[in-house]
């Protein structure tokens, strides 16, 4: 008895932390701003780890500075505590491969891949490279499987968000905007639906295809790779 | 009641929960008063205590802590606004829930004045009624067992019993086979009370019958009870307590006894009204030396020195009671002023004065009116000396003597000299030394009169006052007498600081941080350095948490904390943006320490990327103390 084994890695999940395109105007340091120390507090809640300026999840820089002598009873300095803060985001997937094997034509569903995604603004999604499983090798009656996908806690729930088929979802870029719940935990499965019909001669059928997420509020002093950019931004 | 009120209640509630462990924290009798002319009817509210382990524990009718009322309603329904009249009335009597028993007596009768909890002033001809609360409590973790209350209740009045939640209780009357109207006695008979119970008691107080009608006929002080007595056994010891006896003043016209027409606001028990008050001995200065203290002829001091401020100049005057001597400083220069009887001189500024001081043997003594011709022997010598303040100096401008009769009559010697026992001080001591000659005295009606220039280049800025001129004295040696008498006269001081003074520097006006992660951070905002005379005063206002700039809700808290390092601030607690409005602190400048402050912002997942900031406003004031 002949197998029909299709095989189906569907993608490469790409994460780009920020795009020049899509940042934060960003606010720049006062004139004549000193970075300074400063003190981040461990994860255990009471140490107190010390940060020379540069280093560290935060950066802090002092400026202004008063001085007065008179006799003058009262006067007022006042004082203004700014921060920047940059856009994160943590994410998991719960696999890159879908695996299936497949002895009968029919239309079959899976959730797979549980997608988990935190950050503290909006975050796009760009789907590129989707397309029918393909082949791998030559001959066959139909060389691709119809191939779908959808989002949802649960199957009924996927079907009801509709089956956007692989290619369509190549010009279907998401946007989760900023939310509660992204800032918690944003939470969803990835559905596939394949239809394996008989002309589908037996054999490996495969896609390749990237998921791209962009923070869309990334301050500009923040690098492409995540870590502290160029600090020397015009000045107020 | 007010919110503050509400808040004065419960700090008092709290202060007495201090001192005493089982307290109440607070009561509070809150009587809403309807618009519409209801009749308010009392009725019992539900009241909670916060116990010692910070729960709140709902209390009982009767109990040992605080009990409730209320009375009225209010409600409306239309399209415009309405006021509603609320009254509120709380008895705090601190430390009751470790007394074992307590009495309450509140007035029924609306003629009843209380002066104090013990103390009642009422008038004649008219019945008077009061409500006694007594409760006994346990306040141990140990039952008490024959447990009893017994009082007795003045003659002049009939007490009845209401009520009590437990135990058997009675009224008996003394004397009853007697004409004199009888005595009340109470007994409350408890017998067992467990840890933490309570008990209570009601009765009613009236005055007795006398004639035909239960009111005072005369005026006079009546016992309106010998005060309650508890007796219990705990842990096989028999303990005794007591409450303080009550009375009653009876006035034809009780509000008189204050011509305000206020309650009686004395605290004495009435047998010590009458007390006279003794008289204060009149303090008396010791002798020196060989001196004689002057005045009134009987070796008493005369009450002398008085300062007075010239309006329009600053002028301190320094006079003797008996007018023989008298002192004049008056500021020359306009940056001299006076305040608070002290002349005040910027610091570091030049400043004149013109010191005047006249010396007089009065020709007319009001206590003897002795005349110039009567008493002609006069004073043999007399020398002035006074010694003005460092950073002072003097020089003379006029000066001379006038003795009736003789128009030749030298000036005496003036002696301006800088010296001072102390190494490193200056000041300048002026003797002005006047001796008989020829046998010409300084007779009665004589007057001699001394003016200075005294100058300073610049007084040191200092926060204690400094000296302009002391030991400021007369002496005089009258014909006939061994002695001399001494004339002092008060001090003169400058307030040296004049005008409170600060030099204020702060490191930094603004703080920037650049956040990628969240997390909890901290740095030092600022160091607030300060020199100056008197005292910086540093407030906080308009500090806030982190606001997003966008106009798009969302925070970052921020928290500020006080000290010379990060775990001293952190020891200090962090105090967040919106208490820290609520503070000041302070700078000594006399020993200025520099104030540290630091910052600290929590920041969480739920803040978004974006610009927040924080505006807010530190104001210094300086002060002199």
């Amino acid at each position: 008895m002949k197998r029909l084994l299709v095989l189906f890695a569907i993608m490469a999940l790409i994460f780009i932390p920020a795009m020049a395109s899509a940042a934060l105007p960003g606010e720049p340091l006062p004139l004549g701003a000193v970075e300074v120390e400063h003190w981040e507090l461990a994860a255990d809640g009471t140490t107190w780890v010390h940060k020379e300026p540069g280093d560290g999840l935060a950066r802090c820089w002092r400026s202004g500075g008063d001085q007065g002598e008179c006799n003058q009873t009262s006067w007022v300095v006042n004082f203004t505590h700014h921060a920047a803060m940059a856009q994160w985001s943590k994410w998991s997937i719960g696999g890159t491969r879908w695996d299936w094997r497949i002895l009968k034509p029919g239309t079959y569903a899976a959730d797979c891949i549980e997608f988990k995604l935190q950050s503290n603004n909006s975050v796009l999604i760009d789907y590129e490279n989707f397309a029918d499983l393909l082949r791998t090798t030559a001959g066959g009656v139909k060389q691709t499987i119809d191939t779908y996908y959808s989002f949802g806690e649960s199957i009924g729930q996927a079907e009801a968000n509709g089956w956007v088929r692989a290619d369509a979802l190549n010009k279907h870029d998401d946007i989760i905007p900023d939310s509660a719940i992204l800032h918690v935990n944003y939470v969803t499965k990835l559905f596939n639906k394949i239809v394996v019909e008989n002309c589908n001669s037996s054999g490996e059928y495969e896609d390749t295809a990237t998921i791209t997420l962009t923070l869309l509020n990334q301050q500009p002093w923040v690098d492409p790779a995540g870590g502290w950019g160029n600090q020397s931004l015009p000045t107020i | 009641m007010t919110w503050t009120a509400k808040t004065r209640l419960a700090n008092g509630a709290r202060l007495s929960g201090r001192r005493s462990l089982a307290v109440a924290t607070a009561i509070v009798l809150a009587i809403i008063a309807m618009g519409l002319p209801a009749v308010a009817q009392e009725r019992p509210l539900s009241a909670w205590r916060l116990d010692e382990w910070g729960t709140w524990a709902g209390l009982p009718e009767v109990n040992p802590y605080a009990t409730i009322t209320g009375s009225g309603s209010s409600e409306g329904w239309g399209n415009a606004g309405a006021s509603v009249g609320i009254t509120a009335r709380a008895v705090f009597e601190p430390d009751l829930s470790r007394a074992e028993i307590s009495a309450e007596f509140v007035p029924v009768s609306r003629a009843i004045i209380a002066s104090d909890s013990r103390l009642f002033i009422a008038p004649l001809g008219q019945r008077l009624e009061w409500k006694v609360i007594v409760t006994v409590r346990n306040p141990n973790d140990v039952s008490m067992t024959n447990v009893r209350v017994h009082n007795q209740f003045g003659k002049a009045f009939r007490a009845a019993l209401t009520g009590q939640s437990v135990g058997d209780a009675r009224m008996a009357d003394a004397d009853v086979k007697g004409l004199l109207p009888s005595s009340s006695g109470f007994t409350w008979d408890i017998g067992y009370l467990g840890p933490g119970a309570a008990a209570k008691a009601e009765l009613m107080v009236t005055t007795n019958q006398s004639g035909d009608r239960a009111e005072f006929a005369e005026e006079g002080v009546y016992s309106l009870d010998t005060g309650f007595q508890l007796t219990y056994r705990l842990l096989g010891k028999d303990e005794v307590r007591n409450t303080a006896p009550c009375s009653v003043i009876a006035r034809r016209n009780p509000s008189a006894l204050r011509s305000d027409g206020e309650p009686y606001g004395v605290s004495q028990k009435p047998i010590e009204q009458g007390l006279p008050l003794q008289e204060r001995p009149v303090p008396v200065r010791p002798e020196v030396g060989r001196s004689v203290p002057i005045g009134g002829g009987q070796g008493g001091i005369v009450p002398s020195v008085r300062a007075k401020q010239v309006e329009g100049s600053a002028q301190i005057t320094r006079v003797h009671g008996t007018g023989m001597f008298k002192v004049i400083a008056t500021g020359v220069s306009d940056n001299v002023g006076v305040k608070d009887g002290k002349f005040t001189v910027p610091a570091g500024e030049q400043a004149e004065w013109k010191a005047e001081i006249w010396v007089k043997n009065p020709a007319s003594q009001s206590s003897s009116r002795v005349q110039p011709q009567d008493q002609p022997e006069g004073w043999n010598a007399w020398t002035v000396t006074l010694l003005f303040g460092q950073h002072l100096t003097a020089e003379e401008i006029e000066r001379s003597v006038f003795v009736p009769g003789y128009h030749e009559i030298g000036n005496g010697t003036l002696t301006i000299q800088e010296d001072y026992p102390e190494p490193g001080i200056t000041r300048v001591t002026i003797i002005w030394n006047w001796h008989q000659a020829a046998g010409n005295r300084f007779l009665p009606g004589s007057e001699a009169y001394l003016a200075l220039r005294v100058k300073t280049n610049g007084l040191p800025p200092s926060d204690k006052d400094l000296t302009f001129c002391d030991h400021i004295n007369m002496e005089y040696n009258p014909v006939g007498s061994g002695y001399w008498h001494q004339v002092p006269l008060d001090p003169i001081y400058i307030k040296s600081a004049g005008e409170p003074h600060a030099d204020v520097s702060v490191t930094a006006t603004r703080l920037d941080w650049r956040v990628r992660k969240p997390g909890t951070y901290a740095a030092l905002a600022t160091t607030i350095t300060a020199s100056g005379t008197g005292k910086l005063s540093i407030q906080f206002s308009k500090f806030a948490d982190l606001a997003r700039t966008d106009g798009i809700a969302g925070t970052i808290a921020a928290f500020y904390g006080f000290g010379d390092d990060l775990a001293a601030a952190e020891t200090g607690g962090w105090i967040s943006s919106a208490d820290l409005n609520s503070k000041t602190r302070y700078i000594d400048l006399s020993e200025p320490v520099p104030v540290l402050m630091w910052s600290k912002m929590s920041v969480g997942e739920e803040v978004s990327s974006a610009e927040y900031e924080s505006k807010g406003v530190i104001t210094f004031i300086v002060s002199n103390n």
